[in-house]
């Protein structure tokens, strides 16, 4: 099992499934990687403060790759390609040391990461083409996903929490999906991730951050556990949405039609009493739900061809 | 993203005293006040972004001359019903000043600025609604 078994390069950087596969069938879905590296929490819990400390959660995790530090150390120093990658990249030959081989083989793993960038879609071209004043640029944009648009920034207020350039604020929500993941059993959600991430010797906090300016930590120094946070998930980016289903946290919902519904007739019994009430049944007409999710297809493309990696050493 | 209104000018700098100066530098920020107190502060940097964090440079006065202290900051979106998911700290510069780091309005709307300060044993809380878009 690699990180590839679960983020495919030709499924979007995840695998198409409901639900991850590790060791065993996981109660989460494999989120997609496009755009990972500007995000500043990770995982659908937030337990990660890093990309490089989220990298290594899944090699640990016995439900998951069921890994270990001393794992990636035999690998390290025992695979030739591998040991004089590792030295070309942190300048001397991998060590006996196979926590902080762990650290180093996880701050590679999110150093290719960030480079999994989103391709331009429509939407881009209607909103560059809006902002150079180009109105026939701008009627190349089709009518459904305009009115999509102006529902998805109107009425349904989507972009609260889906804001910005990557349709995301980085924070975290409760919207309206069960936490049951089998009778007597919860997903806490953010307010686990928070404990897991505090606990973490892996944190920014940590001594394996390599910024001794302590900027990069102040999210982590100041981030406020709330009572809310049981059942809060990641909100997640809408780019290339249209080709990394299923959706939702849990994988619950199987189409961007249902994700629609869901919103329009979350039932509000199963939100935080003290929450926000931002999530409200949206009563959407079938034109709009029907527009909306014209506007969030238009977020996606097919993505170019990646050009083969090059050999680690020759 | 930007702040609704531009930063406003300093309003009340004839009423400041001259050890508590409540021009913070680079000729804008906010005042606000009561009856008792006057709250100058501004945000570094100086434009706060939907999701960013940012720090506030403070200066608390009271129009007695007493000496006062910033005891906390905290922010609320009221029409969400929710504050930030962060909690700021507070550091007490040599030279009177405050900084408070860590706030991030992770929402764009109106957001309820709460600054709470203290002279001796009164505690009073001034707010101040920042929108942003």
């Amino acid at each position: 099992m690699s990180c590839a078994t679960c983020h495919q390069a030709g499924r979007d950087w995840s695998d198409g499934r409901a639900r991850g596969m590790g060791a065993v069938q996981l109660d989460r879905r494999t989120p997609s990687l496009w755009n990972v590296g500007y995000a500043h929490w990770f995982g659908w819990d937030g337990a990660g403060d890093s990309l490089w400390a989220q990298s290594i959660r899944p090699i640990l995790d016995p439900q998951e790759m069921a890994g270990g530090a001393e794992l990636v150390g035999r690998l390290l120093r025992g695979d030739k390609e591998l040991a004089c990658g590792y030295e070309r990249a942190f300048g001397a030959k991998p060590g006996t040391d196979d926590q902080q081989l762990l650290v180093d083989a996880a701050k590679a793993l999110a150093a290719f990461q960030a480079t999994l960038v989103s391709p331009r879609t429509p939407f881009d071209e209607f909103r560059d083409a809006l902002v150079a004043g180009d109105r026939v640029a701008a009627s190349r944009y089709p009518l459904a996903e305009q009115r999509g648009l102006k529902v998805f920034s109107g009425s349904a207020n989507c972009e609260s929490c889906h804001y910005g350039p990557r349709f995301t604020n980085g924070e975290f929500g409760d919207v309206g999906i069960a936490f049951f993941v089998r009778p007597g059993e919860v997903d806490s959600g953010r307010f686990g991730g928070l404990v897991r991430l505090l606990d973490s010797p892996f944190n920014l906090l940590g001594s394996y951050n390599d910024d001794a300016s302590g900027a990069s930590a102040q999210r982590t120094r100041h981030v406020r556990p709330q009572h809310s946070n049981f059942g809060e998930f990641r909100v997640p980016g809408l780019r290339q949405v249209a080709r990394s289903g299923a959706y939702m946290h849990d994988g619950s919902l199987a189409t961007l039609d249902a994700v629609v519904r869901h919103y329009s007739e979350v039932n509000p019994d199963r939100l935080h009493s003290d929450g926000t009430p931002l999530v409200r049944p949206l009563g959407l007409s079938p034109q709009q739900g029907a527009d909306l999710v014209a506007f969030l297809r238009s977020l996606s493309v097919e993505p170019p061809p990646r050009s083969p990696l090059s050999p680690l050493c020759r | 993203m930007k702040i609704l209104a531009a930063l406003f000018p300093i309003l009340l700098a004839t009423t400041a005293r001259a050890n508590c100066p409540l021009d913070l530098g680079h000729g804008t920020g906010w005042v606000i006040y009561s009856s008792h107190y006057l709250v100058a502060f501004r945000p570094e940097p100086m434009r706060i972004e939907v999701g960013q964090p940012f720090s506030l440079l403070l200066n608390v006065c009271t129009k007695s001359n007493s000496p006062a202290e910033l005891v906390a900051v905290d922010a609320q979106m009221p029409d969400h019903r929710h504050g930030m998911n962060y909690r700021p700290s507070i550091v007490a510069g040599t030279d009177g000043r405050y900084r408070a780091e860590g706030l991030v309005f992770h929402m764009p709307g109106r957001w309820e600025l709460s600054i709470d300060v203290r002279a001796g044993e009164e505690t009073e809380r001034l707010s101040h609604d920042i929108i942003l878009k």
